[in-house]
This record gives structure tokens, sequence and C-alpha cells, in this order.
């Protein structure tokens, strides 16, 4: 596909299904949209960056589906709390009936897991995409100090928004554990497209600021171990 | 080296602007009011090692400046400090950038442009000794 090609109208700009959300339906783009970053990410973000989208657009994709993992992780927390309240009981009646002052601990205990579940689960979506606003800039950082940043900061952060979409996944049981490393995969993934470079310095930008902190323990770690085997010697 | 004003460059788009100044704000706002002092020290590097890791003390160097004790933000983390007025200066850039005043572009050499991230990692390292020295935790 060429520019000229798009400018005469020869052939139609590809695009992604988010943005054809209003043809498709919200959850309808959604849904696809999670399934071609997380099954076919680099002719996704080669439409990413080829399509004239917004960052807003990227972000509100991201907060959609950061909607779900909000709500399992607040039906979660409110089965911890149903547990603790069960054991609750049985530890009042192994305390052979503790009286009124820890029924009335254990109603304030509950009220407060009550509001905190609850507030977990509206702004969870919020801090994820703050969150991932956040490490977006600190990733286009390292990629301007690489050279690699060859496009504007939007399309860094627009990018990394697309990529949360596999955060989707991290309502699956067992798969949400992989979660996370498959949200970096996307990034790097999108980051070498968008800003077409080779994926080496997108996988430097996005492991950079884990690696520091992954470096310090490493560090610490080895010099740990130095020291139990100098003792142990 | 140069500097030169360019009114060519658009303004990023509404929603950039907002999480670009709406958190600038915010981090400054956080280190005002946030009972930062109230929390445990966080740090694992320095839980494990004894020796304070590369940014520690940048968060009660903020604190310090927002608060007006800018000796005590310097003898923090001087990186922390020069942030934190970074921040500042880069608000008041988008402020002005909003108001209608043309973006300021650095054109660098090549040779210009390794020095200065050269000179970026020195200031990072230097900071960090100066913590250490300082047994920052």
């Amino acid at each position: 596909m060429c520019a000229t090609c798009l400018e005469e109208g020869r052939v139609s700009r590809a695009t992604i299904p988010w943005a054809e959300r209003h043809d498709l339906g919200l959850f309808t783009a959604a849904w696809r949209t999670v399934l071609q970053v997380s099954g076919e990410p680099t002719s996704f973000f080669d439409r990413v960056r080829s399509g004239r989208g917004r960052l807003s657009d990227a972000a509100l994709f991201a907060f959609l589906v950061a909607i779900p993992g909000g709500i399992v992780g607040g039906l979660y927390n409110a089965a911890l709390f149903g547990f603790f309240f069960a054991q609750g009981g049985v530890l009042e009646q192994a305390l052979g009936g503790a009286g009124p002052e820890f029924r009335e601990a254990m109603m304030d205990a509950s009220a407060g897991w009550v509001m905190q579940t609850v507030v977990s689960v509206i702004i969870a979506p919020f801090l994820t995409v703050a969150g991932q606003l956040a490490i977006s800039l600190l990733h286009h950082l390292v990629l301007k100090l690489l050279g690699a940043a060859t496009r504007e900061l939007e399309a860094t952060l627009e990018a990394s928004m697309y990529a949360c979409g596999v955060n989707l996944w991290g309502v699956v049981p067992i798969l949400g554990l992989f979660v996370g490393f498959w949200v970096m995969v996307a990034q790097a993934i999108g980051y070498s497209r968008v800003h077409e470079v080779e994926v080496g310095r997108p996988v430097a930008a996005v492991i950079s600021p884990i690696c520091v902190c992954v470096c310090f323990v490493g560090v610490a770690w080895g010099v740990i171990m130095a020291a139990v085997l100098a003792g142990t010697a | 080296m140069r500097l030169r004003a360019d009114r060519s460059i658009p303004l990023p788009e509404p929603f950039l602007r907002l999480v670009l100044l709406g958190g600038g704000v915010l981090v400054l706002l956080a280190a005002r009011f946030f009972p930062f002092s109230a929390l445990p020290p966080l740090c694992a590097f320095k839980y494990l090692t004894g020796l304070p890791c590369l940014t520690c003390g940048m968060t009660r160097s903020w604190v310090h400046l927002v608060h007006g004790r800018v000796a005590d933000a310097w003898a923090m983390s001087p990186l922390g400090l020069g942030l934190c007025l970074a921040t500042v200066v880069a608000l008041i850039y988008g402020a002005a950038r909003m108001a209608g005043l043309p973006a300021l572009r650095l054109d660098l050499s090549p040779a210009a442009t390794w020095a200065l991230r050269a000179f970026g990692i020195l200031l990072v390292l230097l900071n960090w000794g100066w913590v250490v020295a300082a047994g920052r935790a």
C-alpha cells in the first residue's frame, strides 16, 4: 500500500477494529481488537501506524478492557472477605463466644472490606490506564535515548494503550500469571512497528525500567550469596 | 547546539495535553499533600544490601522542595531536586504553549546528542554516589 494509492482512493486505508467501533459496536470492536493485539500483533500495529488514530481512542480502549479485570479482582476480594468472615465465626466459637465487641469489630471490618472492594472495582481501570501511561512515558524516554523514537510521543503511548488489550486475559485463572509478560511483548512489538525500527531497541526500552530493579536485586542477591558462601567455606 | 522557536510544530492532541499537564500537577500535589513520611521505607535494594538504590531519596527530595525546604531537598537527592524543578518548568512551558507561544527546539549535532546522553548518565551516577555517601534510605 503506497501513499499515492491511498490519496487516490485506489485502496482503502487498513484500519483496526477499534477505529470502526461506530459500525461494529463497542463490544464487538473491543473484542476483535483484543484478539488481534493478542494473536497477530505485528500486522495489528502496522495498521495502528498507518491509521490516523488518536491517543484518546486508544486510552478509552485500554480503560474498557481494564474494567473486567477490576470486576474479577473485586469478586476475588469479596470471596476472600467471605472466607475471612466465615473464619471469624469459627474463631468466635473457638474463643467460647468472644462477646459483642468481637462481633462489632467484625461488622466494622466487613463494612470496610465491602467499601474497599467497591472502590477497587471503580478505580482499577483508571489506575491501569494511568499506570500504563506513566510507564510508557519512561519507555519513550528510553526509545529517545536509544535513537529509536522515530515518531512523536503519541505513537508510543497509542501502541502501549492498545498493547493493554492483552490485559483482558488476566481474568482467566493461571493465564493471568503471564499477562504482565505478554503485555510487555505486545508493547515491544508495537513500538517496533509504529516507529519502524528493529525489535531490539524497543525490547530494551520495555525491559529497562524493570531491568534496573532486577539488576539491583541481582547484585544484592550476589552479595548475599557471596557472603553466605564465604561464611560456610 | 542551537535553541530556536518553531511555530510549525503543532500542539499535542488534547488528551495528551491533559495527561502531561494533569500528571505533572498531580505529582506535585501528591508531593505537597500526601503523607509520604508515614510510609515505611520501600526500597528492596536498601533492604537487601544496606545501600541506597539509584533513585533512593527522590520522593523525599520532591516533598522537601514543594514545602520550600530547598537545602533539605538538595541534601536528600540533587537529581530529585533537579527533576522537580524540571517538572515545574515543563508545566510552565506547556501552559505557555497552550496560550499560543511557539515550540522551542534544541538542534544538536550527533556528537552533541551523544555527549548530552553521556552527561545525563554521569549525572545519575554522581547522584547515586552522593546518596550512597550520605547513607540515604
